[in-house]
């Protein structure tokens, strides 16, 4: 039997179908949300990229389709009242665990991904798409060549390097740093209800995969025996209403001619059977001593809630660099230097 | 940030300059943004110098300037600027690449910290020796552009130069048919006619498409 994601790369062994979700919000009182609300279930930390007041939003840890559900319905909830602010900046990232599936298992999944990609897009704001952050197979496609190669040769170029891959609307290179695959292209939607079908839309795709035990080509060959437009209604039930029906079929084909170099490639299992299993690394420490499946019970009344580590901001919300391990204080007033007062010289006692 | 704003003019030239777009419906290398919201461009020369890396610039510094006054973000002119991902494939060489090699292809990578055109750090191409300077040319203008040889020139040309791309994803040896994803031919042709291996079938549309 080939090795699993988290043998292979020794991420976490986190098992079923789990997701992790990250949220970019930007507002003047968004920055509040940190110190006012303890947001039970959810961590933050500055996002320099955004403009200042941008904060986002990410799971402490891995969680089920309710209750990430149930945190994201939480989470549009209690920042209403801070008046976020949607704009063309912030987006919205949705992780799905494969590191329990196994290798051959896992470019199953790549290529059911690459199939739905193109409708997938559909979905997503016009700014979205073409994005340099959220470059699709189409767009960038050394993913696909290099998808090829690691199927034939048994290496991980694209799921193996983080930061070369990262950009991708699929993000495939998070199977080496978290046991995921990370959807990127959707924007932070003003009602939630735009993130939470798409999160089921998610599932919906790589249950798929999870359920049928066939090779990725044999979903290939099905597409094109039932037609696209059948396949994707077969596989998304009724978040096929989700999309343009008129688009379906098109936009099914332009993602499938590119899942279907991956699918017919020969996957090299004697390459990746000489891999030698990595043992799992430590869970990222979060400074919480809460464990992850009880993020979503409330404190206790009069219990400590630890809050996130902050970057330095200026008085007007401006980041602010370090200098070396000193970070800059900007809440205080600069204290003038006074001298400590010299001990009056005390002339020897007699004895 | 989106695709046709942003936040200062330091954030458009640390992401615009080095890199080439689109501008006026044709490819144009950026190689600076001003202060005042000015893109300094020009178009791709028509050779490159393949010892030094220096190219032949013409001395045609076009200046793109913001429409409207008074926005909060820097909004470009989107009617001639189009940030949108240039789309690549194989490259037609002029002279041979190292290793004989005229045809090349090119792929762009989603590279984390990347810039919004093309650059050399973020493509990669089939060929391991791979020199930016080579591409910086009307060949990658023409590849950017779909504009190839037909079929029949391409047989033609491959026949004194060993290669010659007929479309971004195409290129044809003297009897070999080749794809821009794998090394190995995907196919052969004889008299004109082209015809796939059994295990590249699959390719049989996109090969109708691209004729």
């Amino acid at each position: 039997m080939l090795p699993t994601v988290s043998q292979t790369f020794g991420v976490p062994l986190v098992k079923g179908p789990m997701y992790g979700v990250e949220v970019e919000l930007e507002g003047r009182n968004v920055p509040q949300v940190t110190k006012e609300l303890a947001l039970v279930g959810w961590l933050t930390k500055d996002d320099l990229s955004l403009k200042a007041g941008g904060i986002e939003f990410y799971f402490k840890g891995p969680q089920n389709l309710g209750l990430t559900e149930e945190a994201i319905r939480r989470l549009w909830k209690e920042t209403a009242k801070f008046e976020p602010m949607y704009t063309n900046r912030t987006a919205t990232h949705v992780h799905y665990n494969i590191s329990d599936l196994t290798i051959d298992k896992m470019y199953d999944l790549f290529t059911i991904n690459l199939m739905f990609e193109e409708l997938l897009l559909s979905y997503v704001d016009e700014e979205r798409r073409g994005n340099m952050f959220c470059l699709s197979a189409s767009d960038a496609d050394a993913v696909l060549y290099n998808l090829i190669k690691d199927k034939k040769d048994g290496t991980f170029k694209v799921s193996g390097m983080f930061d070369s891959y990262k950009y991708g609307n699929l993000n495939f290179a998070a199977a080496c740093k978290y046991g995921t695959i990370e959807y990127r292209s959707l924007q932070t939607p003003k009602h939630d209800r735009v993130l939470l079908d798409w999160v089921q839309c998610i599932h919906k795709i790589n249950e798929f995969v999870r359920d049928n035990n066939q090779p990725a080509a044999e979903y290939i060959r099905g597409a094109s025996i039932a037609g696209p437009a059948t396949f994707a209604k077969s596989v998304l039930g009724d978040h096929i209403k989700m999309f343009e029906a008129n688009l379906v079929k098109d936009l099914m084909m332009r993602g499938i001619r590119n899942a279907q170099h991956v699918a017919f490639t020969e996957l090299n299992r004697e390459a990746i059977l000489k891999i030698k299993p990595r043992p799992p690394r430590a869970q990222p420490n979060r400074n919480d001593p809460q464990p992850f499946m009880q993020a979503f019970i409330e404190p206790a009344p009069g219990q400590r809630v630890p809050q996130p580590v902050r970057a330095a901001r200026g008085p007007q919300g401006e980041p602010q660099m370090r200098r070396g391990n000193q970070r800059v204080m900007w809440d205080r007033p600069a204290q003038a230097w006074v001298p400590m007062p010299e001990d009056p010289i005390r002339p020897p006692e007699e004895e | 940030m989106g695709l046709k704003s942003f936040i200062d003019s330091g954030q458009a030239h640390a992401k615009l300059s080095g890199t080439i777009i689109k501008i006026k419906g044709k490819p144009a290398y950026v190689f600076n943004v001003d202060r005042e919201n000015k893109v300094h461009w020009c178009r791709l020369p028509d050779k490159a110098d393949v010892e030094s890396g220096a190219a032949e610039f013409d001395d045609n510094d076009e200046r793109i300037v913001r429409p409207g006054k008074g926005q909060r973000s820097n909004k470009f002119n989107s009617e001639t600027m189009d940030l949108s991902p240039l789309p690549l494939g194989y490259v037609n060489l002029n002279r041979p690449f190292q290793k004989g090699a005229y045809v090349v292809g090119v792929h762009r990578i989603p590279v984390r910290n990347a810039r919004v055109g093309i650059h050399s750090g973020n493509v990669l191409f089939s060929n391991k020796e791979g020199r930016w300077n080579l591409f910086f040319t009307k060949n990658m203008e023409d590849t950017m552009m779909g504009r190839y040889p037909s079929l029949m020139d391409a047989l033609d040309r491959a026949g004194k130069t060993g290669m010659c791309a007929f479309s971004r994803n195409f290129a044809v040896s003297n009897s070999k048919l080749y794809h821009v994803y794998y090394e190995e031919p995907v196919g052969s042709h004889m008299g004109g006619r082209l015809s796939l291996d059994p295990d590249f079938r699959y390719l049989g549309e996109l090969l109708a498409e691209d004729l």
